[in-house]
C-alpha cells in the first residue's frame, strides 16, 4: 500500500501546559498519510506525586510515563523518529531501534542544493536542505551519531520532502489533540 | 476543650494514616478512651509523678497529652527523670500488614485514534518566496505555490485566505505517489470576475 518502499516517519510530540502533560505519536507514510496515531490522556500529577518525585517528576512523566508507553503502543514501526524537543533525543537513542532526530524549521535562506548540510556550532546540529523550495531545516542528531548515520537520515528526509511537508505532521498532531480535548475526535 | 482534644487526636490519626499509606491500620480511639483523654488536666505546673498513686497516675499521664503544648519540654524531662524508671526492651519489628499490593507510579491511558486521524487534512504553506525561478504564464502573476501535493490521491482542497494556507484531504486508499505543485495565478489583464486560476505544475 505504501508506495515509497515501506518507509515511514514517526513523529513524537509532548505537550506541557501548567500541570498537564500529554503526548502523541504519529506514524505516516512518505505522503503524510497516517499509518498509526496514539496519544495519552492528559496527565496531571497530584500534589503528593509532586512531593514524592520532586525534581525527577518532569523527566519521569515525559520519558517513563508518556514516551515509553507511546513507543510500546505504536504498532507501525517507523524508519525514523522525529521529535521537536531535543531533550528527548537521549531517551530515544536508548529506547528505539531506528534513528531518532530533532527537527525544526528555520528562517534561513535556502542552501545552494538539495542534500547540502551545513554543520552548526551546537554538537550534532546541522542545517539541511531537504527540498529546493523551502528554508533549510535544523537537524540535531544524538551525541556520538556517526557521519554515515547522519547521511542516512538526511537521505530519508530528502526522499520524504519530495512528497510531503516534513514538519507538517507536528501541527496535525496538535490539531488532533485539540479536537480530542474538545470531544470532536473519539474512536 | 473536650472537642478540641478529640479533634486533635483525629487529626493525628489522619496524618499517621496518610504517612503509612495504608500499610498499617490507624484506628480512632474508642469512645470510652476519648472520654478519659478529654478529662480536664489536674495541674498545669511541674508534675511530680512520685507522689501519684496508681489511681491518680492514669488521669495525670493522660492529661500530659492534653497539656502537651503548655508544658516546657525541659520542665517535663526533669520531672520524669526524677520519678520514672526507664527500662530498655528489644524493639520488635513486624512487617507491614498490607492487603493487596501497593502500586507506585503514574499510569497513562493510551488511545488509538488512527482512523480518525486519517480524516484530518494536511496543510501546505505558500512557498512562493523560496522559488528561484518563478513559472511564467502570460498575462498572469504567480501569487501562491503549494507543494508537494500528490495530485492523483487528492480528494479535496480548500484555500484558507486569511492565512494563505491550503488544506488538502487525501484518499488514504490511493497508491498514487507522484508529487506536484499547485500554483495560484492572478490574471493581470482583468480587474474583476474570475481573476484567479489554479495550475498543476510538475513536482520540484
Amino acid at each position: 500500500m505504501n508506495p515509497q518502499k515501506g518507509l515511514a516517519l514517526g513523529y513524537l510530540r509532548l505537550i506541557e501546559e501548567r500541570n498537564l502533560f500529554q503526548g502523541a505519536a504519529l506514524v505516516t507514510d512518505l505522503r503524510g498519510i497516517p499509518l498509526d496515531f496514539r496519544y495519552t490522556e492528559p496527565i496531571s500529577p497530584t500534589r503528593l506525586e509532586r512531593i514524592l518525585y520532586g525534581d525527577a517528576l518532569h523527566v519521569y512523566i515525559r520519558e517513563e510515563v508518556i514516551l515509553e508507553n507511546l513507543l510500546k503502543a505504536v504498532e507501525v514501526k517507523p524508519s525514523l523518529w522525529i521529535c521537536n524537543d531535543r531533550e528527548l533525543l537521549k531517551f530515544l537513542k536508548e529506547h528505539v531501534a531506528c534513528p531518532s532526530i530533532f527537527l525544526e524549521s528555520t528562517s534561513y535562506s535556502p542552501l545552494d542544493a538539495v542534500g547540502e548540510m551545513a554543520p552548526q556550532p551546537e554538537s550534532g546540529a546541522y542545517l539541511v536542505q531537504a527540498d529546493p523550495i523551502s528554508a533549510p531545516l535544523k537537524l540535531i542528531v544524538p551525541v556520538d551519531t556517526g557521519e554515515d548515520a547522519v547521511k542516512s537520515v538526511v537521505s530519508i528526509l530528502i526522499e520524504a520532502a519530495a512528497s510531503m511537508e516534513i514538519l507538517e505532521p507536528f501541527a496535525r498532531i496538535k490539531r488532533a489533540l485539540e479536537a480530542v480535548a474538545a470531544g470532536e475526535m473519539t474512536e | 476543650m473536650k472537642r478540641g482534644f478529640v479533634g486533635r487526636l483525629e487529626e493525628i490519626r489522619e496524618n499517621l494514616s496518610r504517612l503509612f499509606a495504608g500499610r498499617i491500620r490507624v484506628r480512632s480511639l474508642p469512645s470510652r478512651w476519648a472520654k478519659v483523654a478529654s478529662l480536664t488536666p489536674v495541674r498545669r505546673d511541674t508534675i511530680n509523678v512520685e507522689r501519684l498513686d496508681n489511681r491518680q497516675n492514669t488521669p495525670v499521664m493522660r492529661s500530659l497529652a492534653a497539656e502537651w503544648r503548655h508544658i516546657h519540654p525541659r520542665r517535663m524531662n526533669l520531672a520524669l527523670a526524677g520519678s520514672v524508671k526507664i527500662r530498655s526492651a528489644p524493639l520488635e519489628v513486624h512487617p507491614p500488614l498490607t492487603k493487596g499490593s501497593l502500586s507506585f507510579g503514574i499510569s497513562p491511558t493510551i488511545k488509538n485514534a488512527t482512523e480518525r486521524m486519517k480524516f484530518l487534512p494536511q496543510v501546505r504553506g505558500n512557498r512562493v518566496r523560496y522559488l528561484k525561478e518563478r513559472p511564467f504564464v502570460e498575462g498572469s502573476g504567480l501569487i501562491a505555490l503549494f507543494s508537494p501535493i500528490i495530485k492523483d490521491a487528492l480528494l479535496r482542497e480548500v484555500l484558507e485566505r486569511e492565512r494563505g494556507v491550503l488544506f488538502i484531504w487525501y484518499d488514504v486508499s490511493s497508491d498514487a505517489a507522484l508529487p506536484y505543485m499547485l500554483a495560484l495565478f492572478r490574471r493581470l489583464d482583468v480587474s474583476q470576475g474570475d481573476i484567479f486560476s489554479w495550475r498543476w505544475l510538475p513536482g520540484a
